[in-house]
This record gives C-alpha cells, structure tokens and sequence, in this order.
C-alpha cells in the first residue's frame, strides 16, 4: 500500500459516507409503495393497508405483499430473485428493484416530492 | 514470441471465465443487488501487469461476452460489459501513475466496476432511485478491490519467478 492507495480508499470512504448520510437524512417514514414497470406507474398502495398485490409485467409476475407498514417482494420467477431477496422497506426513497423485469417497488411520503419531477 | 503470446491470452481468458464461475458457485449475503466479489477481476488486474492495457483490455472483452452467454443472459452481459469497460478503464488510467500501488489500482477498479454497473441499471430501469445502493457499493467495492489487489501481487510475485526461470 502506497500513501495515494490510502488517500484514495479515504476520498472514496468519505463519498460513501455522504451519500450514507444524505439518504439516511432524507429517509422519513413513507406513505406509498409505489410500483414501477419500466417508468410507468402501474400501482400505488398505501402502506398502512395489509394487502398482496401481483405485479404482471411481460416478462413475469412479481408479488408484492404489504404488511405491517413495509413493503415486501415475496415471490417472483425472475431469473436472480435478487427483489425477493432484498430486505422489505418502509422509509421514503427506499426501493427494491428487479432489474430483469424492469420492476421498481419504491417508498413516497404523503405529498409528491420534488426529487420526482426532475425523474420525470 | 507470437504463439507464446496467444497462449497466454488463452490461458488468462479461460481463467477469467472460470472465476466468473467460481463466483457463481460462492454463496454471498446478497445485501444489495450487483454486489459481486468480483473474482475475475484477480485475473485482470494480473494481465495489466504481467501483459499490458490492451491484453487485458481483450480477455476481458472475452470474459464478459463468454461469461454473459453461459451464465447470465443478453441483460447480465450489459451490466457486466458496462462494469468491466468503467474497472478497466481507471485501473488502466491508474497504473500509468508510478504513485500506485497494485492495491490502489485493483481497488479503484472494483469501485469503478460497481459504478458502471449502477449506471447501466439506472438507465434500464430509467429510475435515478437506484443510487440509493451506492454507498454500500462503494464501500464493498474497496473491500473486494483490496483483497483482489493482494491476491494479485502475490500471484504475479510467483509469475515473475517462472518468467525469470526460462
């Protein structure tokens, strides 16, 4: 390990930590889940609501299931299963994607925020 | 000179591939999607060293094409594409500069692979929210990266002994 090996594992550390510390800031107890099929929104939930939602996209089928106030991929026949996976959310700006069907589950507060128009 | 060299592209991208598979053998908690060790990147990172940029510029064009069609499918061949092209390209840029070390070099190429592949899923996706994993990639990134720069040195360690031995 030379002293810019160092210096660099440190620049990168600190990046991490910001944007750690900039969501986390930013997280606050959602309202909605808000289910995206490739930028379209096919569904919102209210996240005080129990209830299991199937997700139908043209390349499969994810379930989403709400309990408890979380959000909650629990079953899909996506190849990697990396959204059932995922741990279940509940904080605005949390999500849990599923890359081969292009499905987003993601977290909103009460009112639209800002962040989403400029995705838009 | 020439046959020689043509082995050895044989013999670094068939151990880039293997690595690809040995990755996919190894069970890792999956805390967030694409976090990967990134075995294949020892290979990679020898090749820069032991050959120069545009070898490994080669095996791992052909990693990632091999890779992608016998274990992932045309959507894990872009991601990996994306993640490969971003890690090669800085630890290239890196090495150049006498001021890093192997360490350094492998570590910037494990974050850099994490980015690349981050951006690609955004674009997929078409959602910026994805970059809530990017902290976490990050500091996993420099953890595999570390441990993949020591692997290296000391492989290449053993690999200038044999060349010197001829």
């Amino acid at each position: 390990m030379k002293r810019f090996d160092i210096l660099l594992v440190a620049a990168i550390l600190v990046v991490a930590g910001i944007c750690y510390i900039y969501y986390t800031h930013h997280a606050a107890p959602g309202a909605y889940a808000v289910i995206t099929v490739e930028d379209t929104v096919v569904e919102k939930l209210p996240l005080d609501k129990d209830t299991t939602y199937t997700v139908q996209t043209q390349a499969g089928y994810n379930i989403v299931t709400i309990q408890d106030g979380f959000a909650d991929v629990t079953e899909a026949d996506c190849r990697d299963s990396v959204c059932v996976e995922s741990k279940r959310i509940s904080k605005t700006g949390e999500t849990i994607v599923c890359l081969p069907h292009k499905m987003v589950v993601s977290i909103e507060g009460d009112t639209e925020q800002e962040i989403d128009a400029v995705v838009g | 000179m020439r046959s020689k060299q043509i082995a050895l592209y044989g013999v670094f991208a068939a151990l880039a591939v293997l690595m690809g598979y040995v990755e996919l053998l190894i069970p890792l908690p999956l805390l967030v999607p694409g976090m990967k060790l990134g075995l294949a990147n020892v290979i990679l990172v020898i090749a820069l060293y032991y050959m120069d940029a545009k070898s490994a510029f080669f095996i791992s064009l052909i990693r990632v094409v091999l890779c992608g069609l016998l274990f992932q499918g045309f959507a894990g061949l872009l991601y990996s594409l994306a993640g490969a092209l971003c890690s090669l390209g800085i630890m290239t840029l890196l090495q150049k500069m006498p001021k890093f070390s192997m360490i350094g070099v492998s570590i910037a190429g494990g974050v850099f692979h994490n980015i690349g592949q981050i951006i690609v899923a955004a674009l997929v996706v078409e959602n910026i929210k994805i970059a809530f994993y990017l902290p976490l990639l990050l500091v996993s990134g420099v953890v595999t990266g570390f441990l993949i720069g020591v692997v290296a040195q000391y492989s290449l360690r053993y690999l200038a002994r044999f060349q010197n031995s001829k």
